[in-house]
């Protein structure tokens, strides 16, 4: 899914305080961008302006060219639950549900759990966790928690993948392992991914950087 | 979401628990003491409704004073000088004109039944023992019309009171106080009319010392020809086809007669008066007990909400609608208060049953030797709904607050 952004503003507070100061940029269809800059550069704030998750101040947001700020709220939900998945930097699971309820979370909206249940078993086991379907969140790592996240992102095949800073609580291990599974998913279903991370090294595995210094685009270019 | 909910319930344990017993306490309260309190009120009116009369007229107990003298005695603007104004009381006590009376219950077609009945204090003497009683004279045939006491008769009956003359049913508590047996002669004295010996032929008890204890029933003529005034009646005891009518009848009936005639409610008017207390007590209760159980959810879902901002933020970015939210914790105060107040009504239930199966100290029993209790299903309804309402309500404010919230608000405020 092709996303676009046209001026973008985003203010905050009394008086009001702007973040962003315009921003302007198109992300193609299957590309892998990662969302970088500072702390307090204004990334969070782009990343949830451009999901539907917050509104912009000014500007719009362009999906395959369909003006966001004119969807009603049933469209906007429908649209969240099947066309986006978000990852955060806290795993976020819900423990009184078991690893695959988890999971089935989005499938549940709609009472599809079941059509998913099969595409939930499959990410668990290429992430490496299949053994682990019914244990509750409280009975895992760290680094298994965020990747029952990622699949729980994943399981309705979304068009476009959100993630903030999704290795920042993990160690290097899990974290490169959490991001060659973006990789592959990016690779394979092209899922659109928007990834911010502080990691160079991370930030180099994605087709292009988005750099942010203090609420304006510096450079799109590797 | 409903799988949801009724997991976050289960999540926590004690919590729910807790307000379970809060909701189920109050219903289970509330059924209990609604079958006691009604169960006791259902047999007191059975005593006022049916084992007594629907309406009763009786001789008005009259003063006579300067102008009661003026209106019977004088031609209206009469010119009286009194040297001392007249001061006392009507001293007849029988109704003038019964077949006047007679005639119009026989034409009313709301009267279903009469029955005339001569009624004197009387001293009650057996042995040594000496009590003093009313004895109620009456023709069974067209008392036990009237009355419907036959369920509380213990020993004989009341038609056998016609087989013959100077026989009398009395009260069980009458019966030990004076040591008698059935079968037993006891003497009953009128004052300077003179005395007569009743055989006991029956026994009886309502339940209620004052009548087990101070009553005896005759036969009309029996208990005039001790009076030395034949066809003499001092009241008439009336059932209605509809219980219903009977104060709209006596009113009416009272207002173009000489004779006093009074409702069951006027008659028991201090202990209806009684019942409406009892009810408010019990509505109040019911009330200040669900207000409690309501704040219990309230709390325990404000708190919930607060705790789970987090994942209302992920449901809201998986796509989860406000209202879908606002379902998940609508749905376990719900849960609460329909499984609280099915708790309620069972146990309540349980009690009720146990209560009922209480034997009440012999001799002083209620009806038939149990306590009495109500298992009018308008009790359940009521605590049922109010269970299941107050919990909705209590749940409704914390379960809009979390549709309310804006997932990005969250996660602001949470890091
Ligand atoms: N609700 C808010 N009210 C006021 N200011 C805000 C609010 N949210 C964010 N800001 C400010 O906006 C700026 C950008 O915040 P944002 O969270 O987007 O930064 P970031 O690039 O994600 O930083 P980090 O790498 O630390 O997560 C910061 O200066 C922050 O203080
Ligand atoms: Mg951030």
């Amino acid at each position: 899914m092709k996303i676009e952004a046209k001026g973008i503003r985003k203010s905050f507070g009394q008086p009001q305080q702007e973040v962003l100061h315009g921003i302007d940029f198109i992300i193609q269809s299957g590309e892998f961008i990662a969302l970088t800059g500072k702390s307090g550069s204004g990334k969070s704030t782009l990343l949830y302006t451009l999901s539907t998750l917050d509104k912009p101040t000014a500007g719009k947001v362009f999906y395959d060219d369909e003006d966001t700020s004119i969807w009603d709220t049933q469209k906007v939900h429908r649209f969240r639950n099947q066309k986006t998945g978000f990852v955060f930097q806290f795993h976020y699971l819900l423990p009184e549900l078991n690893v695959i309820e988890n999971i089935l979370l989005p499938a549940m909206k709609t009472q599809s759990q079941e059509t998913y249940r099969k595409r939930g078993m499959e990410l668990l086991d290429i992430f490496g966790i299949a053994d682990k379907v019914n244990r509750f969140p409280g009975q895992l790592s760290g680094g298994e928690q965020q990747r029952v996240a990622i699949a729980r992102a994943l399981v309705m095949k979304p068009r476009v993948l959100f993630a903030d800073e999704p290795t920042g609580n993990l160690d290097t291990y899990n974290g490169d392992l959490v991001m060659n599974l973006l990789k592959k998913i990016n690779q394979e279903e092209k899922t659109t991914i928007l990834l911010i991370t502080h990691d160079p090294d991370f930030a180099k595995l994605a087709q292009r950087q988005i750099h942010l210094v203090d609420g304006r685009v510096n450079g799109t270019a590797i | 979401m409903n799988f949801l909910a009724i997991r976050y319930l289960l999540s926590k344990k004690r919590q729910t628990i807790l307000t379970l017993i809060g909701i189920t306490l109050g219903t289970a309260g509330y059924v209990a003491i609604s079958g006691i309190m009604l169960g006791f009120q259902t047999y007191l009116l059975d005593q006022f409704i049916n084992s007594d009369c629907h309406v009763r007229i009786q001789a008005r107990d009259e003063p006579v004073d300067e102008k009661f003298v003026r209106e019977t005695l004088f031609d209206e603007g009469a010119k009286i000088n009194w040297i001392a104004p007249p001061s006392g009381r009507r001293g007849e006590d029988n109704i003038e004109n019964v077949p006047a009376w007679t005639e119009r219950l026989d034409r009313d077609p709301r009267v279903e039944a009469y029955a005339l009945q001569l009624n004197y204090p009387v001293l009650t003497q057996f042995a040594k023992i000496t009590t003093s009683t009313q004895l109620i004279g009456m023709s069974p045939e067209d008392f036990l019309r009237v009355s419907k006491i036959e369920p509380y008769v213990t020993h004989g009956s009341f038609m056998n009171l016609s087989k013959g003359a100077f026989q009398i049913m009395v009260g069980e508590d009458l019966l030990t106080k004076l040591g008698a047996r059935i079968g037993d002669s006891i003497l009953l004295s009128l004052g300077q009319k003179g005395s007569q010996a009743f055989k006991i032929i029956g026994t009886f008890r309502f339940g209620m010392r004052n009548k087990d204890e101070g009553t005896i029933y005759g036969r009309l003529a029996d208990v005039q020809t001790l009076n030395h005034s034949p066809s003499k009646v001092s009241s008439i005891a009336v059932r209605l086809i509809d219980t219903d009518n009977s104060l709209e009848f006596a009113k009416e009936a009272s207002g173009r007669s000489k004779e006093l005639v009074q409702s069951w409610e006027q008659i028991n008017e201090n202990t209806l008066s009684v019942f409406k207390t009892q009810d408010i007590v019990r509505y109040s209760m019911t009330i200040a007990i669900l207000v409690v159980a309501g704040f219990g959810i309230f709390n325990v879902l404000s708190m919930t909400v607060t705790q789970k901002r987090k994942e209302i933020a992920i449901l809201r970015s998986i796509g989860y609608e406000p209202t879908d939210i606002t379902g998940l914790f609508l749905t376990q105060g719900t849960i609460l208060g329909f499984v609280g107040g099915a708790l309620g009504l069972l146990i309540g239930y349980l009690i009720c049953v146990m209560l009922s199966h209480i034997e009440v100290t012999p001799g002083r029993a209620l009806g038939m030797g149990h306590m009495l209790i109500s298992f009018e299903p308008k009790t359940y309804f009521i605590a049922f709904c109010c269970a299941f309402f107050s919990s909705a309500i209590s749940s409704f404010i914390p379960a809009r607050g979390a549709g309310k919230m804006e997932p990005m608000d969250i996660m602001r405020s949470d890091g």
